[in-house]
């Protein structure tokens, strides 16, 4: 009797550990497209939670594509993953055919599989047999926008190479969530569209001579959504006569020995008042005469919790980082500054 | 000892093993989801808050044990929100703490600044996990 109940209990406890894992990758979703690298479809996403749900083809540990922060692009990363898989399944996807390797193309039988393992009712297994273009009515219904506005982020923008520009010139925008169909609206007018973000970091656009001189909110509307109201002002400005960002002259590094030391950024487009960003803080209304910032470490808002960290680096050196800023825009890259510990 | 207790014996061996090692197994399945990196250790001096997206803190620790470097050091990670794993004391970046985890080198994953004029704040890589003491823990 006893070993009859412990044998069941055994069965039991094998039973969940194979299948409580499995049923956390059982997500309802049909694919019904097929996919390769460079896609940038919600397919992919959903593809990524799949394959983060086995340990073996993760697609990756960290950042974009990992655990809860899958991404709707199908990089080089989401092809390993999916290679992998192709071999695991290989049996269920090809069959007998041992010559088989995993391709990273997610074609009709790599969908059947996936579908087999986020599918848990008949229904649904026979909505994978549905001929394409059904199964693409039925991801385009009417709760596809909602689905959207809940589970997906928006185009989110980081900056701009320039905030003045002359029609004709180009601009490129940093920014997240950029997809392969982006437009650009200069206020609530569409200035260009199917604009494609390959990483979806980056857009680069030229100004077009069709946009009236003015000052314009500049924002980005894909699938995703848009980036609207993440900036109120009308910040970029259309002129025949634009002037750059602050930049740095130098890349060369410059030295310094203590905290007391005035470091001095050399650059171009400094304004009499500017605002100096670095890993000490920000300071604001440091002046500078066109072309020169003299600054104190020490009037920087950390300099004070910095110096406290003295103690334990006498002789070493600790990298600074020192960024402009003034109506012109910003210095998109950082001025090092070495502050040497004796 | 007959046969029937041996072969119970046996039994809840084989079971006391599944009870507590495919349990912690399993959930070494699921964990291994969550990002890892190369060990650190470090003591937090002070923090800037990364104010563009993703959302997050430019933690400087002084003195920081990032591996591979073989001696302390000093120098800046970044907590990412959403991104980064927490665990106790949850006392992220919050100076004279302890913090004890890993991280992803070369990853820049801190703006400071404001839409649209975000800059990088280069930083030894992104936390993959962390766990914090206390405050008042810095030596």
């Amino acid at each position: 009797m006893l070993r009859r109940f412990l044998l069941v209990t055994l069965i039991f406890i094998l039973y969940s550990s194979f299948v409580i894992p499995d049923s956390k990758a059982q997500q309802n979703f049909i694919f019904s497209r097929n996919l390769r690298i460079g896609d940038n479809v919600e397919d992919v996403k959903q593809l990524q939670k799949i394959l983060n749900s086995y340990s073996k083809t993760i697609v990756s540990n960290n950042g974009y594509g990992s655990f809860g922060n899958e991404t709707t692009y199908f990089g080089k990363l989401t092809l390993d993953a999916v290679i992998r898989f192709q071999n695991l399944y290989r049996e269920e996807i090809v069959g007998n055919d041992t010559s088989f390797v995993g391709t990273g193309y997610v074609g009709p039988l790599t969908r059947k599989k996936l579908n087999e393992l986020t599918t848990n009712n008949k229904q649904q297994t026979t909505n994978t047999q549905l001929p394409e273009n059904q199964n693409q009515k039925f991801q385009n219904s009417d709760l596809q926008p909602l689905t959207n506005k809940l589970f997906l982020q928006p185009p989110q923008v980081l900056n701009f190479s320039k905030i003045e520009a002359a029609p004709g010139d180009t601009v490129e925008i940093t920014g997240w969530y950029f997809t392969k169909n982006n437009s650009i609206y200069f206020d609530d007018k569409k200035i260009v569209e199917n604009l494609e973000s390959s990483e979806g970091k980056n857009l680069k656009f030229i100004v077009p001579s069709s946009v009236e001189l003015g000052k314009y909110n500049i924002w980005i509307e894909n699938e995703r959504g848009n980036s609207r109201n993440q900036i109120k002002e009308k910040f970029f400005t259309v002129t025949p006569d634009p002037t750059n960002p602050p930049t740095f002259n130098s890349t060369s590094v410059i030295s310094v020995s203590s905290l007391g030391d005035v470091i001095i950024l050399r650059g171009d487009n400094f304004e009499s008042s500017n605002e100096v960003w670095s890993s000490l803080g920000n300071l604001g209304g440091v002046v500078s005469n066109g072309g020169e910032i003299k600054i104190h470490l020490s009037d920087f808002p950390k300099a004070s919790d910095f110096a406290k960290a003295f103690k334990y680096l006498q002789g070493q050196s600790i990298d600074l980082y020192f960024f402009v800023k003034n109506s012109h825009g910003v210095t998109l890259n950082p001025q090092k500054v070495i502050l040497r510990i004796n | 000892m007959n046969k029937e207790q041996s072969t119970r014996k046996k039994i809840i061996i084989f079971l006391i093993i599944f009870i507590f090692v495919i349990p912690f197994s399993a959930f070494g399945q699921a964990g291994s989801n969550i990002a890892t990196g190369i060990p650190f250790g470090g003591f937090v001096q002070f923090f800037i808050p990364c104010t563009c997206p993703p959302p997050g803190l430019w933690i400087f620790m002084a003195p920081l044990y990032p591996a591979p470097v073989p001696f302390p050091f000093a120098g800046a990670l970044t907590f990412n929100l959403g991104i980064s794993t927490l665990f106790a004391n949850f006392f992220i970046g919050i100076p004279t703490t302890a913090h004890l985890g890993d991280y992803v080198p070369a990853v820049q994953s801190c703006w400071i600044g404001f839409p649209p004029f975000c800059v990088p704040l280069p930083s030894f890589g992104q936390i993959a996990r962390v766990g914090t003491s206390a405050p008042g823990a810095l030596p």
